[in-house]
């Protein structure tokens, strides 16, 4: 009739009934504290389940308190019934996301801890034989019961399944003022467990489920019973619910991106509070990803960088968006095509390849960057003119080992250091008596720029020693960024 | 895909390649200088600042060490009781940096016909690096002395790098006191 209770006496059932409706426990509370855990059971309306305790009482009335229950402070009460309910709906009708499936995440007041603590204590005391035993995680929880009833009720009204593993969450944060009061005895029990903080970050950061969890654990019940009373019944005495969020899992977008503009920065460059470059690769990317997918977080991630004044041609580096708590997720390969083609309208910045990707591919992402190698084309400067024998020379040069200390430019943010790096090979065409092209593969993580002007002398080897002479570079274009990934949508 | 773009973007290159070509130094760094440190006659010496507040000290072309073109036979950074080699810094705040002065001495340089020379910092700030290629190679300070011969690296702290820079003179002003003769 209740699923598997810890009784099977039905007179000890009537005592224990009988005890917790005296401390003003409403139906929800008392079946699981008598240890029901029927998902079924909890499906049904609060007026079936008060009718459910009251027969195992032999129907007596007026058993049931009209005041908020202390154990659950009204979630598994006002919170189930059909008024809060509506206003969840409306709250997810209003914020406008779309979604196949959902769950919902509970926070409950911190003190719900030490209530549970006391009940289940003064049921330990009371039947000893039956309670003895028992842990807390026996006792089905308030989320869990709070779930079973409203989960269908959500599911029906929203035309979409409660499921566990949803992307979308529907988050109610329950708060309860007198929380924080309540735990403070805890601190004079494990005052280091407690340590307040200069600036307290936000609500309830001192007593947080995890601390007050560890404390309970190691009081002695005689500590707690002398400490801590189940606090009265009263109409205030019960949660508010004041934030209903809704959140979608982030999407992931990945892609390559050719850069053409010299003036261009990667990632939006503002500097005391002014723009030092008018958009970025980042924002030309994004803006159209956000018209369609209608996030309120981006962050951008690339397999390495190039500089402002550097362009990058080839197939392009490989990148990912992540798009956070979008509010549109249902798009297509046609869509994407869509949002790529937007994008290309840009002059200084093209797209191939966009496509959604999991999570766990961000890492081939960084693997790129950290292995993969990059091939350059740069125009070089020499004081003097370099013979058709000292080119040939660089062509020749093959897995030159160069010593690079942290570049001057980047030496205000970066520690200093000494990175050993590999050219794997180059060549160089004339372009005019001052003037030649230098292609190079190299490992990743080179500053060619250095590796060409030598840097004071602090990359060595350097362009200038391979050639004896002076030589500064002009104009820097990457080639290519050698990472198979993501794959190729055979874009043109 | 924007094939044309692969190649040079021509119009802009031919701009590059006709005209003058400004060194590393003129394009990213403004020379200020000191003249007569710590009260040594014509013993200039050249900063250049890069725009992120960095500060390579050098030699100044008016020095005496390379105005009269001496030959140097040794650089130590073991100088007035402090050695420059021993700074060891770490992480991105440089930490355990030796503290500059504009008086601090960074290094000491004898020439082959004995003279010998005390160079300078000129600003304050964390000592980043000493240009240790001058100990195997100290021809480079008359060789290169603005690049490869610098001295040393020296990093002011955040805010305080105008206050530093503001006593330094620039080229101009430099150009005109040293060739009106004095």
């Amino acid at each position: 009739m209740c699923g598997n209770i810890f009784s099977s006496d039905p007179t000890v059932t009537k005592e224990i009934v009988l005890l917790l409706t005296q401390d003003g426990l409403c139906p929800r509370c008392v079946l699981r504290f008598l240890g029901a855990g029927d998902v079924g059971l909890f499906r049904a309306t609060s007026e079936e389940l008060a009718q459910k305790v009251k027969s195992l009482v032999d129907d007596q009335d007026d058993i049931f308190s009209p005041l908020p229950c202390p154990a659950c402070l009204g979630i598994l009460q006002v919170y189930l019934e059909e008024g809060f309910l509506n206003r969840v709906v409306e709250a997810v009708r209003t914020s406008d996301h779309q979604f196949k499936n959902f769950i919902c995440s509970l926070t409950t007041p911190v003190c719900s801890l030490l209530r549970e603590h006391a009940i289940l204590l003064l049921l330990k005391e009371k039947f000893k034989s039956l309670y003895e035993h028992r842990e807390v995680e026996e006792i089905s929880s308030v989320k869990d019961v709070w779930k079973w009833r409203s989960g269908p009720l959500l599911a029906a009204a929203l035309d979409a399944p409660f499921e566990l593993k949803s992307k979308f969450d529907i988050i109610l944060n329950f708060t309860y003022e007198k929380s924080d009061k309540e735990c403070t005895f805890l601190s004079y029990h494990s005052p280091e467990v407690f340590r307040k903080r200069k600036q307290q970050r936000s609500y309830g950061d001192t007593y947080t489920r995890a601390n007050v969890a560890r404390v309970l654990s190691k009081m002695t019940e005689g500590y707690f019973k002398r400490n801590y009373s189940l606090p009265k019944s009263n109409e205030t005495n019960v949660c508010l619910c004041e934030d209903i969020r809704c959140v979608h899992d982030a999407v992931f977008v990945a892609g390559r991106y050719n850069k053409y503009s010299r003036t261009l920065s990667q990632t939006p460059w503002i500097l005391d509070g002014g723009r030092k470059s008018e958009s970025s690769v980042e924002e030309e990317i994004c803006g159209p990803l956000k018209k369609k997918f209608l996030f309120t977080e981006q962050r951008f991630s690339s397999s390495g960088r190039e500089d402002v004044d550097v362009r990058m041609l080839g197939k392009g580096r490989p990148f990912v968006v992540e798009m956070g708590d979008p509010h549109r997720v249902r798009l297509t390969p046609e869509d994407l095509a869509e949002i790529q083609q937007e994008i290309n309208k840009s002059a200084d910045v093209k797209v191939r390849d966009l496509q959604i990707v999991e999570k766990n591919d961000i890492n081939k992402l960084k693997e790129g960057e950290i292995e993969k190698t990059k091939t350059y084309s740069a125009l070089c400067w020499s004081k003097e003119p370099l013979s058709q024998e000292q080119l040939q020379k660089l062509q020749e040069v093959k897995d030159l080992v160069i010593y690079q200390k942290t570049p001057i430019r980047v030496l205000h943010r970066r520690p200093l250091a000494t990175r050993e790096r590999v050219v794997y090979s180059m060549s160089a065409e004339k372009v005019d008596d001052l003037h030649f092209t230098l292609n190079l593969l190299t490992q990743a993580g080179t500053y060619i720029k250095e590796f060409v002007h030598g840097d004071f002398g602090r990359t060595t080897p350097n362009l200038g020693t391979l050639t004896g002479v002076e030589c500064d570079i002009l104009e820097l274009d990457v080639q290519s960024v050698e990472l198979d990934w993501p794959p190729s949508l055979g874009d043109t | 895909m924007a094939d044309d773009n692969q190649q040079h973007d021509f119009e802009g290159s031919k701009r590059l390649l006709e005209s003058e070509h400004p060194s590393l130094v003129d394009r990213y760094y403004q020379s200020r200088y000191l003249i007569d440190s710590q009260s040594k006659k014509n013993e200039d010496i050249c900063i250049l600042t890069h725009s992120n507040r960095i500060c390579i000290v050098t030699v100044a072309e008016w020095h005496p060490l390379l105005r009269e073109k001496k030959t140097i036979s040794q650089i130590s950074y073991d100088v007035e009781g402090v050695n420059r080699m021993d700074n060891k810094i770490s992480g991105k705040g440089k930490r355990g940096a030796q503290l500059l002065t504009p008086s601090s001495p960074l290094c000491e340089v004898t020439c082959t016909d004995g003279s010998k020379y005390i160079i300078t910092c000129g600003v304050r700030g964390q000592l980043i690096e000493v240009n240790e290629t001058l100990l195997k190679s100290p021809d480079l300070l008359s060789l290169k002395p603005q690049t490869e011969g610098y001295i040393a690296i020296v990093l002011p702290k955040l805010g305080d790098f105008e206050g530093t820079t503001k006593n330094l003179l620039s080229k101009d002003e430099y150009i005109k006191i040293r060739s009106s003769g004095t």
